[in-house]
């Protein structure tokens, strides 16, 4: 049997589409693998042009198992998704080398479509996948290269065959997309994470929020039903550090530990009372590769796989991997927890003993003189940061020991967490419980789609501290030394710093007082919401909502046959599409009057030949019709005047020729 | 091994059977006529191989979809799935509405290639891209419609024996845009093409054994003169083109000869007697060449046909049938 041999157009197209199915997967790949797929399209390249042969097997054998073995030792043997890419990419790019008939190059551009399916693991946003379906265009166009006889020479013809394609087969997408019942994982696999959290950590670390705050990455957004609390009142509790070693506030472990064992039915056991108003609202999360959910407090979740744990906290059942969208209820107005048991005493009041004596004798001291009465010597804490020369900074001068007395007595400038920090400890030296919460402060309201972004910079931290009685209560040392970081934002206090987002000197998010420049950012990211919720979270949950919303009653069966219907009229119009019968020749006025013209003269009687001239026509015409002689002779004159001669020697222009035809055409 | 000799009878009496129904289906489906516009009555249309390793991938990446619960990637599933379904459609069409003609064929001798000239034309704006005629495995054809409004394909077929020679049905298929759908259909355009017996070349006659009308082959040197020229007209000899004034003018002359005297051939079925038929065929074959290649007058005789001594190529031509049909 002949080997069909690769035309031309096809192989430019299968190189084209092998660099462009790999760029998405770029961030993730390791270098010598990115190097290998180009060094592969280079050795192609020079085999089609008869510069290089294709390697031996002896070659070939060495780059598979090379190529396997170095995968295998990079990614530990763990057989993860990203393992599994990188194997694909491989294979897909080693396949280059021996691809020398159609039969190879249908392999590769099936691998093709394949490695951009995996690319939708790790590219989820609107602009990604926009890019991913151009890259599968391309890959389409490779395969109508394949299938063309002729070296037609141009490519872009199949490009725009395949965008043809492409658009028709988007309503039949739609459909399928909307209505195909969607069913549960047969077998649970996730995308492991590739660790580099983003978001707040289990501890804090004194860098570590200052670090977010250089961040323009989006946290979260929040929509809520009706509307939103003020700014000053969102404060978006994710975390809770009620562990100081004398560096680092941390989870407690046994909160963390505890994680489990309070889901959110026991609630009416944690003690909590709800007062009035409660706000409903939907948050979409980005991926922190962590398990806690924000949540104003206090909050109550009807979703399963969500817990919430004894401080109050929402934690997801895994970690949070991909972007994650939930419903809440939160009660702004409460009292939680009026008595404390033994154990969370104990670990609320912990301290480490050996350093920082000047900030406990203060502790010790001002609680006394208060009387003992926790509510003085809380504010009287709170003015001394207030009056004091304490000034809020994103850039504090670093503390390596006695942190908590060297910043209250000496440097006195830090941020959020310096000060929720301090102040925690000031209250656990005076025997008050009390704990740092990390978490968001308030956020920017998207005027377009009228919900709420929460960047990275907006991570705060404050204090709770508990009192009899009254149970936990939120306290923010850093209103007190700067109240517009709680009403307004942080972008404020820290442009006059200028160190807002220092470190990204093009972020859109530095121009957020160019109106326009909002409006588009404002824009951009309600697109990128909507797709998100909408299309990236149109799960089980979601279609089921969403189609309960239009048809009553929706059951599978009733899903398959409206989807079956709907798939129906589609391919009935694009038949409709293909299959019209367009007129070979648009004709023109001048074209239309001619045929109109011959027509009469046929129901008179004159036949006309096929490939009769108007002249031959206008013979035979007054043969038969000599009574018309003369508006035979005009018209036809005037039809070849106006079609065969150049504008300068027509006796009459082409309007005043239309006219005079129209007039001698009422005559018959 | 007789159970296996029924087993294998039965199995091939039960293709034959399969095979002569199909046929029988084929038949009464798509005409045998010199002429037809193709509709989706005549075409079939099934994934190719390709195809069906599309359709594969599509589920693999459809449970990659639900393990994952990417809704991305179905919803890439279910766009490459709608290419599909698309692409069916678009395959269909470069088919359909497709005219299809006999055009001609060309005789040739046993053995050769016999060339079969298909007329393909299209009306209106549809285009048609990369249909693929084929008639057996190794005679493929490939044609584009895209500007031209017609085309002509010309098939060579093998040939075999001498006589009428009817090739039957030819596929005619396409697999555009994107290889992943085959339409198709086979057409019978109720072609047939003369077979010449093979000429063998053999000097039986000039040995000396002459039948009895007594052929005098000795032809007479010089006889011929070179008397003048003449406007060549379609049939004169190549020999006798003036190829010089060709060459000058680029005008066709023939030259014209006087022949003292005409020698007249008569190659009769006797002359070769001892032989069997075909190879009697094959002989006179080769005289029949030989002679109008030296453009002289000869005759045919056969025991079923007789053709007067003549000359030129619509003579030659006459004669090859009659040994073609004997």
């Amino acid at each position: 049997m002949q080997v069909a041999r690769i035309p031309r157009n096809s192989l430019i197209w299968i190189l084209a589409s092998h660099i462009a199915v790999i760029t998405p997967h770029l961030s993730y790949l390791s270098v010598w693998l990115i190097f290998t797929s180009l060094v592969c399209v280079v050795w192609r390249i020079m085999v089609f042009q008869s510069h290089w042969h294709f390697p031996g097997k002896i070659i070939r054998a060495i780059l598979v198992i090379g190529g396997g073995t170095a995968i295998l030792v990079q990614y530990n043997t763990q057989l993860g998704a990203e393992a599994g890419v990188a194997l694909l990419i491989m294979s897909f790019s080693l396949k280059l080398l021996e691809m020398k008939t159609k039969r190879d190059v249908y392999l590769q551009v099936l691998l093709a479509y394949f490695v951009v399916s995996v690319a939708f693991l790790f590219n989820k946003s609107m602009l990604e996948s926009a890019y991913l379906a151009f890259v599968s265009l391309i890959i389409t166009a490779t395969l109508i290269a394949l299938n063309q006889t002729l070296p037609h020479g141009k490519p872009w013809p199949n490009l725009k065959l395949a965008c043809v394609l492409f658009l028709q087969a988007c309503p039949i997408m739609l459909a399928l997309f909307i209505f195909f019942p969607r069913m549960p994982p047969i077998w649970a696999l996730e995308v492991s994470g590739n660790g580099t959290n983003t978001g707040l950590r289990n501890a804090m670390s004194p860098t570590d929020i200052a670090k977010l705050g250089q961040s323009s990455a989006l946290a979260f957004r929040a929509e809520f039903k009706g509307d939103p609390p003020q700014h000053k009142d969102l404060y978006w509790r994710a975390l809770v550090f009620s562990h100081f070693d004398g560096k680092i506030w941390s989870a407690s472990k046994t909160a963390a530990s505890s994680i489990n064992s309070y889901p959110y039915i026991k609630q009416k056991k944690m003690d909590i009372n709800y007062i009035d108003h409660s706000y409903e609202y939907k948050v979409l999360i980005e991926p922190t590769h962590q398990r806690y959910l924000v949540a104003l407090d206090i909050p109550v979740v009807p979703f399963s796989g969500i817990s919430m744990t004894e401080d109050f906290r929402l934690v997801y059942h895994e970690p949070i991997d991909e972007p994650l969208q939930y419903k809440v209820t939160s009660f702004l107005n409460h009292t939680v927890q009026t008595e404390l048991s033994e154990w969370q005493r104990f670990k609320d009041l912990q301290l480490p003993y050996t350093e920082n004596e000047r900030a406990t004798a203060l502790a010790k001291q001002w609680f006394e003189e208060s009387d003992g009465d926790a509510e003085i010597f809380i504010n009287r804490v709170l003015n001394w940061i207030n009056q004091d020369t304490f000034s809020y900074t994103l850039k504090p001068p670093k503390l390596n020991s006695n942190i908590v007395d060297r910043f209250l007595f000496d440097t006195k400038k830090g941020y959020c967490a310096h000060y929720a920090g301090a102040f925690v400890y000031l209250m656990r030296a005076a025997g008050i419980p009390a704990r740092v919460v990390g978490g968001y402060l308030g956020g920017e309201i998207n005027q377009i789609g009228q919900y709420i972004l929460v960047h990275q910079f907006e991570a705060h931290a404050w204090a709770e501290v508990w009192l009899p009685e009254r149970g936990w209560i939120r306290v923010d040392p850093t209103a007190s030394v700067a109240p517009e970081r709680i009403l307004d934002s942080v972008e404020g206090i820290l442009r006059q710093e200028g160190s807002f987002l220092a470190n990204q000197p093009f972020s859109p998010l530095r121009f957020r007082n160019n109106t326009f420049i909002n409006i588009i950012r404002h824009s951009a990211d309600y697109i990128n919401y909507s797709w998100d919720r909408h299309v990236v979270g149109y799960d089980g949950q979601y279609q089921r909502d969403f189609l309960e919303k239009y048809f009553s009653a929706i059951t599978p069966e009733r899903m398959a046959v409206l989807m079956m219907a709907l798939l129906g009229l589609i391919l009935l119009a694009v038949t409709f599409i293909l299959f019209r019968i367009k007129p070979s020749v648009n004709l023109t006025e001048m074209d239309k009057l001619y045929r109109s013209f011959y027509t009469r003269l046929q129901k008179l009687g004159v036949h006309r030949n096929t490939g009769e001239t108007p002249l031959q026509f206008q013979v035979s015409a007054i043969n038969q019709l000599p009574q018309y002689r003369s508006h035979i002779e005009v018209i036809t004159k005037l039809y070849i005047e106006q079609q065969y001669l150049p504008k300068n020697l027509r006796t009459l222009s082409s309007q005043k020729a239309i006219q005079e035809i129209k007039q001698r055409l009422k005559l018959f | 091994m007789n159970s296996i000799k029924f087993f294998t009878n039965i199995f091939i009496s039960f293709q034959t059977v399969i095979q002569n129904k199909t046929q029988q289906w084929l038949n009464k489906r798509v005409k045998t006529t010199p002429k037809i516009t193709l509709d989706q009555h005549k075409i079939f249309i099934f994934p190719t191989k390709e195809g069906f390793l599309f359709i594969f991938m599509l589920i693999a990446m459809f449970f990659g979809s639900v393990n994952y619960s990417n809704s991305l990637i179905m919803g890439f599933t279910f766009l490459l799935s709608g290419v599909f379904i698309i692409s069916i459609l678009h395959t269909f069409r470069n088919l359909s509405g497709l005219t299809i003609e006999a055009s001609r064929t060309q005789a040739c001798f046993a053995g050769e290639k016999a060339a079969f000239s298909i007329n393909m034309s299209r009306s209106g704006t549809r285009t048609y891209q990369a249909i693929i005629l084929c008639w057996g495995h190794n005679v493929t054809e490939r044609c584009d419609l895209i500007e031209d409004q017609e085309a002509t394909i010309t098939l060579l077929l093998p040939t075999y024996k001498r006589g009428w020679y009817r090739p039957g049905r030819f596929q005619i298929f396409t697999t555009f845009p994107l290889g992943l759908i085959q339409a198709w259909t086979w057409l019978d355009l109720d072609m047939q093409c003369l077979i010449y017996p093979k000429p063998i070349t053999n000097n039986f006659l000039q040995k000396g054994v002459t039948g009895q009308s007594g052929i005098n082959f000795s032809r007479e040197e010089g006889a011929d003169d070179f008397s003048g020229l003449k406007p060549y007209l379609p049939g004169d000899s190549l020999k006798h083109v003036h190829w010089k004034i060709l060459a000058r003018n680029d005008e066709l002359y023939s030259k014209t000869f006087v022949s003292s005297t005409q020698a007249i051939y008569t190659l009769t079925w006797q002359n070769f007697a001892p032989l069997n038929a075909e190879t009697r065929l094959s002989y006179l074959c080769h005289w029949i060449l030989k002679l109008s290649e030296q453009d002289c007058m000869f005759g045919l005789q056969l025991p079923n046909d007789k053709i007067t001594p003549n000359r030129g190529s619509r003579h030659k031509h006459q004669c090859l049938s009659a040994l073609a049909q004997y």
